[in-house]
């Protein structure tokens, strides 16, 4: 059974499919409804699609006959594709199930042979052969000296190295090293690009094309007509403007098939069918696709299929349904976040977890949006409320919180890399920097006037101190491919020395955003620093030998670049005009930008974004949640950016308040958000949590452990989240728990290692915080505690929730067999914040 | 102008018979002084840490309204801490720090800002450390810790000026007081200028849902514009909303801690007077029309009309009776050009990013002009006032930024400039464009003066780096002296040195220079700076010269020299100089 959606409308009547009787069907239909083939031996692949009693819709093109009403005009095969044979006009008849469909079709040149193009009618055959992907000759440097286009993005650079020869480098357009061609027109047979094809001789890419077979007669042919490139002009050979695939998403289940129809469409307009003439690469092992682009279910799951023609590309979705759940259960929803997760889950027969309990719901909200956990108090005032709006109030109370302006000043003082040596070796620029990012947070600035006052950030203020590391203006591409990935949470930088190998991303696109960049300079001394651009993007003082114009030259042509954005809108510099402050408008009201900004604050309370990783949206790394993605950026954008409303929205979700209890249905699930998925708390999060259990305050020094006075020292009291240039802090604990740097745009690796391992063992952290006098351990002495109240008391302070009866009877049992009962009490705290409960936000 | 007698001696009680050695006395050196200031009209306890501070003869001030008796003598506990705050590594260095005790008194008419203090022994004069005068109470830190908020020092009366110390890393210092609804306060947290960079936060003591005793910070403002030759110290303006009990926390900007760390929290109200004042402006400047004040290179120095005549002064010959004595300023408002000749003294604000004012002048072939620039209100590093001057066609004459390569030769550095010169290949009509650098920032305050005029050769500032020096009977000290010639003054200034103590004399002489390489690319360098010489003063000090029982002030004067026509007198620089004895010889009153 296959089911084919575009969106939730057709997604619904599937929803009830398994508590339904079987649908029938009731209507066919063709796809494409109609065609003109053009020339000698155009072909058209047909869909035949059924329309059941259930409104679904499903591929019956592999059970359907066909015939062709004017055989003189066109013939079809068993497969539903359709040859031109002579000039006319007929008509495709599908049948299946009884019933049957029409498509017309008009046959156009049918004796005439299409002007032969090199990119049409070789790169194509090298396109769908696999030769020219990243892995193999289309990378950066090409494979053994031969070097092509990634997925023939630069058909006249191809032509080049296979008909002159030549060893590809990456920053010109000269060819290096000796120039043998591979392609031998005058003993075609020998010809390097087919020996190697067919393992006439040693080939590392294994065989690529079978002697005889149609695209091998095809080079052959291409050949012996002397390997011309063949016609030019637009008109006899226009290019590929973009590739469909039809259905872009699909649900099937186990062991069910597909067949994809894969169209281009030229820039005249005219489209093509393009089925046979792509390369299919599945994403996993969900699901298999030969050769014609049948797809076929394997094992329930989602995957995505590339589908990969000359210099473009497109992507299908498949998801493989588990079988359907009877009863399954009806799940209360607080918002439309939960209406988007819950449809889908449903839609896979996962079952979402139960809500969180208050003990689990009080700590990890706590943490998400003050970053530390609460206090023992708190937590029993909390669970004892019978105040049905309690977790609402919960919310608002910490949105409104000094904590809460601290941790979010953390994770974007983090995002933003606040540090000294990122931010210019200057402590003073740093505490500005990081005071803007405070204020911002602090004033609820919207997000899109904060990326603003970043990105176009000028003069001596505080935002434009990131502009200057090590004192430097950072390399135009550096700078803008920081400021894209960060606030429209796009990876460019592939297209720096290429075209993008996966997306629509051109070299000259990103060199195009990048001399948005490329007039900046720094006024004045190291010391000094007032951050500017060229006016006019002319040089200013040009008095001086090796003195150069302010702007881009692209790297392969050498020629000037205009700032233009990647909607193709060029931003000349003129006397007056600020070109960065054009691009920061532009990007932060593009829909990147929201989509992109709710995506990084959504992986902040779920531990991975619906794009994962946050900050590399690709056609082939598409969102989880499309239109959870597109309904949470709306919502922010109508509300002005406002981030505590994005995060009001999540945080009320049901979806959040699911528990991190896994039920049979969804254990394995990481990506739908069926529950809670533990998440490691960050060094810095940890170190206070640690702190605030055992009760003894960090201290963090600028001094080396055994060096002479090496500088100050952090007020007394401060967190480990409220410090502001983190790196000049020694700190082994922060270091092994994998706090960044700040050198580049943080990512953060959550897994465990050896060296927390030991560090739990023996690091001074938790020995020192344990032995530490006037801690918890010690006012538990002072005020003599019992061993039960002690247990209650760490078990609320470090895990939000009393013990067991049978956790609280076990450890009170344990202290008590120890004659030292500090010694005891030391061995408790440190079983408690060496716990994984402890260490993780769940 | 004579220079007025601005010595203050207050003889001490010690015995003046010194212990006598074959070497000459070790100077004193002074770190720091703890408090660094008291109010008008008050006396006050003051301790300061220095070394080789033993039988002080004499605590000079910069003021006859300050006065001092010092106390006693006592080695520093913490003696293996702090350091010379700006003293260059001299004989005496090594010596372990000890503690002055002194009372200051403070006169009432003692002007307000900071004044400078040396004491005197038969070492000779020491360094200058910093006395702030006030107006406010003083008030002292509390003996008892207040580092945690709960055990705040309670501040009850305003204005005041509370001085503390942050000896230990990581220290902070918290002061409670109350404020009323819609009262505002102002904040200055002052540094001694020996090591502490103070930093301020204020808090309301609100508690939050995780703890009751949490506090919710309100304003930070450390001195976060951090450029060279700008003030650092901490200043916060903040109107309160609610009536209620707040914080003040005092900490180091990095947590410093040490014990020269000194600070004042000066606190007032709206209500005891106007805020924004320069707390740690100077007390003493020279008069404005002294040749002490004079500066060729900042962008604070003023253009008034009558700058012309001022420039002349420091040049010697005849003078232009045809120049103007006075040069009525011309408002710049839009972007049209509007023609002058030169001179011309050009007036405007920038008041929105990316406005250009602009001039049109007419040259002839080869003349010679200057171009000043001044900023009224706000300065660099926000003001950045960008000058350029292109030709009819629009091509790029020169411009107030002076490029230059770094020594590595792969970094190319602009620095904009206050002052550039520049010589007219061709005749011609010129357009100056006036703007800020950047194109977002502007407004009221990014007020500017630019002259625009030709060039007159003149003296410029002269140079010397010592602000004191101590001379030895029957030895030879050195001083260097740096002249500038600005604008292609080609000829000689005569320096003399005036005011020297009985015994003394000064002699000019030669020195060997360092060699230095040349820089890798200076570029236009000599359109942003003047040609400059270097003599060397030395100083013969007779064996049978008398010890000097206080400092003399003498007084460096320049006279150019043009075509034998000899200048007037400009005094350059004054400087303290004492003389002490070496040998088995007996110091003299």
């Amino acid at each position: 059974m296959i089911r084919i959606y575009a969106g939730l409308l057709l997604v619904t009547p599937f929803l009830g499919a398994a508590t339904v009787d079987t649908p029938k069907l009731v209507s066919l239909r063709l796809l494409p409804e109609q065609r003109t083939l053009h020339g000698k031996k155009s072909s058209q692949q047909f869909l035949v699609l059924g329309r059941y009693s259930d409104k679904s819709e499903r591929d019956l093109t592999g059970q359907a006959r066909f015939t062709v009403t004017s055989p003189a005009s066109a013939r079809a095969d068993e497969a539903g594709r359709v040859f031109a044979v002579g000039d006319g006009e007929t008509a495709l008849v599908a049948t299946a199930g009884g019933l049957s469909a029409r498509a017309s079709l008009k046959v156009e040149g049918s004796g005439i042979d299409r002007p032969f193009s090199f990119p049409r009618d070789v790169v194509s055959i090298i396109t769908r052969r696999g030769c020219n992907t990243s892995g193999c000759h289309g990378g950066i440097k090409g494979q053994a000296g031969f070097k092509l286009s990634t997925h023939g993005i630069h058909p006249k650079e191809d032509y080049k190295w296979i008909v002159e020869g030549g060893v590809f480098q990456v920053l010109t357009e000269e060819a290096g090293g000796q120039k043998k061609p591979r392609v031998d027109t005058k003993t075609p047979e020998q010809s390097l690009i087919l020996q190697k094809a067919t393992m006439g001789i040693p080939h590392g890419g294994g065989m690529r094309l079978q002697k005889g077979s149609e695209d091998y007669d095809a080079i052959l042919a291409w050949a012996r007509n002397g390997a011309p490139y063949g016609a030019e002009d637009k008109a006899s050979n226009p290019k590929v403007a973009r590739l469909e695939v039809f259905p872009n998403n699909v649900f099937l289940r186990a062991g069910e098939k597909q067949r994809l129809l894969v169209t281009a469409f030229y820039e005249d307009g005219r489209a093509e069918d393009f089925t046979h003439q792509v390369l299919y690469e599945p994403q996993s092992g969900v699901v298999s696709v030969s050769a014609g682009g049948i797809v076929e279910a394997k094992k329930p799951g989602e995957a995505g299929i590339l589908v990969k023609a000359v210099g473009n590309l497109v992507r299908a979705g498949v998801g493989v349904l588990a079988d359907p759940m009877p009863n399954y259960p009806q799940v209360s929803r607080n918002n439309f976040i939960d209406d988007e997760v819950f449809d889908k889950l449903k839609l896979f027969s996962i079952v979402p977890s139960d809500l969180s309990t208050d003990a689990e719901f009080v700590r990890r909200i706590c943490l998400d949006l003050a970053g530390m956990a609460p206090p023992p108090g708190r937590v029993r005032e909390f669970v004892a409320s019978k105040d049905p709006r309690k977790r609402e109030k919960l919310i608002e109370t910490l949105l409104e919180s000094p904590e809460y302006i601290d941790y979010w000043t953390f994770r974007f003082a983090d995002l933003f890399r606040v540090a000294v040596f990122p931010v210019g070796i200057n402590p003073k620029w740093t505490q500005s920097y990081y005071q803007w990012i405070r204020d911002s947070i602090a004033a609820n600035k919207p997000y899109n006037q904060v990326a603003l006052e970043r990105i176009a950030a000028q003069g001596y203020s505080a935002p434009s101190r990131h502009y200057l590391p090590y004192f430097v203006i950072p390399p135009p591409q550096d700078g803008m491919g920081e400021q894209v990935r960060v606030f429209m949470g796009r990876r460019l930088d592939c297209a720096q020395c290429h075209d993008h190998p996966y997306e629509q991303w051109s070299q000259d696109q990103f060199w195009g955003m990048a001399a948005f960049f490329g007039s900046m300079f720094k006024l004045g001394s190291n010391a000094q620093g007032v951050v500017f651009d060229h006016p006019g993007g002319k040089e200013i003082a040009a008095d001086i030998a090796g003195a150069k114009d302010y702007r881009v030259l692209h790297p392969r042509t050498k020629q000037e670049v205009v700032p233009e954005l990647l909607d193709g809108r060029k931003i000349p510099y003129t006397e007056n005009n600020f070109p960065r402050m054009e691009l920061a408008k532009w990007m932060t009201s593009h829909p990147y930008f929201a989509e992109a900004a709710v995506n990084r604050i959504w992986s902040y309370f779920f531990g991975r974004g619906i794009v994962e990783p946050v900050d590399d949206y690709r056609s082939t790394n598409p969102p989880t949640h499309p239109q959870l993605l597109a309904r949470l950026a709306k919502n922010f954008a109508d509300s002005g950016y406002d981030l505590k409303k994005l995060m009001r929205v999540i945080a009320q979700s049901r979806t959040y308040q699911l528990s991190s209890r896994a039920k049979p249905s969804n254990e394995d699930d990481v990506v739908n958000y069926s529950h809670a998925l533990p998440r490691a708390l960050d060094a810095e999060i940890l170190l206070d949590a640690i702190s605030d259990v055992t009760g003894v305050p960090e201290i963090f020094s600028m001094q080396l452990p055994d060096a002479p006075d090496s500088g100050g020292q952090a007020p007394r009291g401060t967190r480990a989240l409220q410090l502001k240039e983190t790196d000049i802090y020694h700190s082994p604990f922060l270091d092994i728990y994998g706090r960044s740097n700040r050198f580049s745009v943080p990512e953060r690796n959550a897994k465990p290692n050896l060296s927390q391992a030991l560090h739990i063992l023996a690091g001074t952290t938790y020995n020192d915080k344990l032995f530490a006098k006037g801690g918890r351990i010690d006012g538990w002495i002072e005020r003599g505690t019992s061993n039960s109240d002690v247990v209650e008391e760490l078990y609320l302070a470090a895990f939000s929730r009393t013990p067991k009866p049978q956790e609280s009877a076990a450890l009170v049992k344990l202290i008590e067999k120890n004659p030292e009962r500090k010694e005891a009490l030391r061995d408790l705290m440190w079983a408690v914040v060496s716990s994984r409960e402890f260490a993780e936000n769940h | 102008m004579p220079m007025r007698l601005i010595v203050r001696m207050a003889l001490l009680a010690a015995p003046l018979s010194l212990e006598l050695s074959a070497a000459p006395p070790a100077q004193p050196d002074l770190i720091s002084m703890f408090p660094f200031g008291g109010q008008q009209g008050t006396s006050f306890r003051a301790t300061v840490r220095g070394k080789v501070l033993d039988n002080v003869t004499a605590v000079w001030f910069d003021c006859e309204h300050l006065s001092a008796t010092t106390t006693g003598v006592q080695p520093d506990p913490a003696a293996s801490a702090g350091s010379s705050a700006g003293s260059k590594k001299k004989k005496g260095s090594s010596a372990p720090t000890q503690l002055l005790s002194m009372n200051l008194k403070v006169a009432p008419d003692a002007g307000v800002g900071m004044h400078s203090m040396r004491i005197l022994t038969p070492g000779g004069i020491s360094n200058a450390i910093s006395v702030r005068v006030h107006a406010e109470p003083a008030l002292l830190e509390s003996a008892t810790s207040h580092s945690e908020p709960s055990a705040a020092q309670t501040i009850t009366a305003f204005p005041v000026a509370i001085s503390g110390k942050l000896t230990g890393g990581g220290e902070l210092d918290y002061y409670a007081f109350e404020a009323r609804q819609g009262e505002t306060f102002r904040f200055d947290g002052l540094s001694s200028g020996t090591g502490l960079d103070p930093s301020l936060r204020l808090f309301e003591p609100g508690g939050s849902w995780f703890r009751q005793d949490r506090l919710t910070e309100l304003a930070f403002n450390d001195d976060e514009v951090w450029y060279p030759g700008l003030s650092a110290h901490a200043r916060i303006t903040y109107k309160f909303a609610k009536t209620g009990r707040y914080l003040i926390r005092v900490s180091g900007f990095l947590g410093e801690g040490r014990p020269d760390n000194l600070y004042q929290l000066a606190i007032r109200r709206e209500t005891d007077g106007p805020l924004e004042v320069d707390a740690m402006r100077p007390a003493h400047l020279p008069s404005p029309s002294s040749d002490l004040s004079w500066r060729e290179r900042t962008w604070k120095r003023e253009l008034k009309p009558d700058r012309l005549t001022a420039l002349r002064a420091r040049t010697a010959g005849a003078a232009d009776d045809k120049a103007p004595q006075k040069i009525a300023p011309l408002r710049l408002t839009g972007p049209q050009p509007v023609q002058v000749s030169l001179p011309a003294l050009l007036e405007g604000t920038i008041e929105r990013p990316a406005q250009i004012h602009r001039v049109k002048f007419a040259v002839k072939a080869n003349d010679r002009i200057a171009v000043e620039v001044e900023t009224l209100r706000q300065s660099i590093p926000e003001f950045n006032p960008y000058l350029r001057i292109v030709s009819a066609s629009g091509d790029e004459a020169f411009t107030n930024v002076h490029s230059t390569v770094n020594t590595c030769g792969d970094t190319i550095l602009k620095q904009i400039q206050p002052k550039t010169t520049y010589s007219f290949p061709r005749a011609g009509e010129f357009t100056l464009e006036i703007r800020d650098i950047t194109h977002t920032y502007a407004g009221l305050d990014f007020a500017y003066r630019v002259f625009l005029r030709s060039q007159v050769p003149h003296v410029g500032e002269v140079h010397a780096a010592e602000e004191q020096i101590n001379l030895v009977a029957g030895e030879v000290a050195k001083m260097g002296v740096e002249t500038d010639q600005e604008e292609g003054f080609d000829g000689q200034i005569a320096l003399t040195v005036e005011g020297l103590p009985a015994g003394v004399r000064a002699m000019m002489g030669t020195d060997v220079q360092p060699q230095v390489p040349p820089p890798y690319n200076q570029g236009k360098v000599e359109r942003f700076r003047p040609e400059s010489q270097k003599a060397t003063f030395l100083f013969l000090t007779d064996d049978t010269a008398p010890a000097t029982s206080r400092p003399v002030e003498a007084r460096i004067v320049a006279q150019p020299v043009v075509k034998g026509k000899l200048g007037g007198p400009l005094t350059v620089k004054k400087i303290l100089v004492t003389v002490v004895k070496a040998g088995n010889q007996e110091a003299t009153q």
